[in-house]
């Protein structure tokens, strides 16, 4: 008779913790929301990258903005689809550059989501240096 | 022989005997047989007026007990795998090893997953569970299921690999120093949840043992 009651009290009781505890890790819908802007962020300057080092390679130079250039893309994903603000390119010297946008889970970012960068998360740049 | 085909031959012999159903069910009765299994064993021979009892043709097993009590073993797996999931990441995230890279998205979302499965396989064994209960006490005779005992069975049977599968990565650990805070806790876990529903059924499979 009580373990007919105490089991299935103490089941749901552990599985209500863990699954507390695992949303406070995983941080519910609107966190998760927020992580996939994040992705979709990631996604473009994964693009735009790779659209800067095409310039690169073409004229020998590093573009000077992020400009559509025939060969190399002329649909960049130059805005943020989330907050529509543009994405910051910086040239920090003849061969780096790095890519820039506001991400709101920076904690969640590891170095190897972008091929080839490196990832400064206070400024929610990816570093980049040409071939 | 098997107590139900015991209790078939004696019904088919009283039958053919001669014997009013009333006085074979108080005989059963008096026996300790649960009026659900007598109903069973009656309702096997057609009541008509021939010489000798005509069987009813009958099913082997079950069909509604085999949908109850796989779906309610089944939630139970799921319950128990999903939740030993879901406490390995909240160790992962909680205790880290200087040794091990963090899982980073993947844990996230390996998490959600062990949540989102939870929220339905838990409720569905709880609810499961309580009508097989009430069910049970209404009619000790289902204690008796073929498809009960056998699903039963099967579940301690994973239970009991799981906890010597668990012993064995322990040993296994501690031989390669891999024996770190965050491999006991989880250790522990698989143990503790592996080891409750070993207690809660083996009480179970005791229950049944008469049947067996």
């Amino acid at each position: 008779m009580r373990r007919d009651t105490l089991a299935p009290l103490l089941i749901g009781a552990a599985v209500i913790a863990a699954i507390v505890a695992g949303l406070t890790i995983t941080g519910g819908p609107m966190a998760a929301r927020a992580e996939k802007r994040d992705m979709a962020r990631l996604a473009d300057l994964r693009i735009l990258a790779s659209f800067a080092r095409c310039v690169a390679e073409v004229t020998d130079n590093l573009p000077t903005a992020l400009a559509p250039v025939d060969g190399c893309g002329t649909d960049l994903p130059l805005v943020d689809r989330a907050t529509q603000t543009p994405y910051r390119y910086d040239v920090l010297s003849e061969t780096g550059f790095r890519l820039c946008a506001s991400f709101e889970r920076p904690d969640l970012i590891t170095e190897y989501e972008v091929a080839g960068a490196s990832w400064q998360p206070d400024a929610g740049c990816f570093a980049f240096t040409r071939p | 022989m098997r107590p139900s085909d015991q209790l078939a031959e004696f019904t088919r012999d009283a039958l053919a005997a001669g014997k009013s159903r009333d006085d074979i069910r108080s005989a059963l009765e008096r026996s300790g047989w649960a009026p659900n299994e007598i109903a069973e064993a009656l309702n096997a021979w057609a009541d008509i007026d021939f010489p000798t009892p005509v069987p009813r043709p009958r099913p082997y097993v079950s069909a509604r007990e085999a949908f109850f009590y796989g779906l309610m073993f089944a939630a139970l797996a799921m319950t128990a795998w999903h939740l030993v999931a879901l406490l390995h990441n909240l160790i992962d995230h909680w205790v880290a090893d200087p040794l091990t890279e963090n899982g980073g998205r993947y844990a996230l979302s390996s998490t959600r997953w062990s949540i989102a499965a939870l929220i339905v396989f838990t409720p569905t064994f709880l609810v499961l569970n309580r009508r097989t209960v009430q069910a049970t006490k209404a009619d000790p005779g289902k204690r008796r299921s073929g498809v009960r005992k056998w699903l039963g069975y099967v579940t301690l049977f994973l239970a009991s690999i799981t906890l010597l599968g668990d012993l064995m990565a322990v040993i296994y650990a501690l031989l390669s120093g891999d024996l770190t805070l965050r491999f006991i806790l989880k250790a522990v876990v698989v143990a503790g949840v592996a080891g409750a529903i070993f207690a809660y059924f083996r009480q179970e499979a005791e229950d049944a043992r008469d049947a067996a």
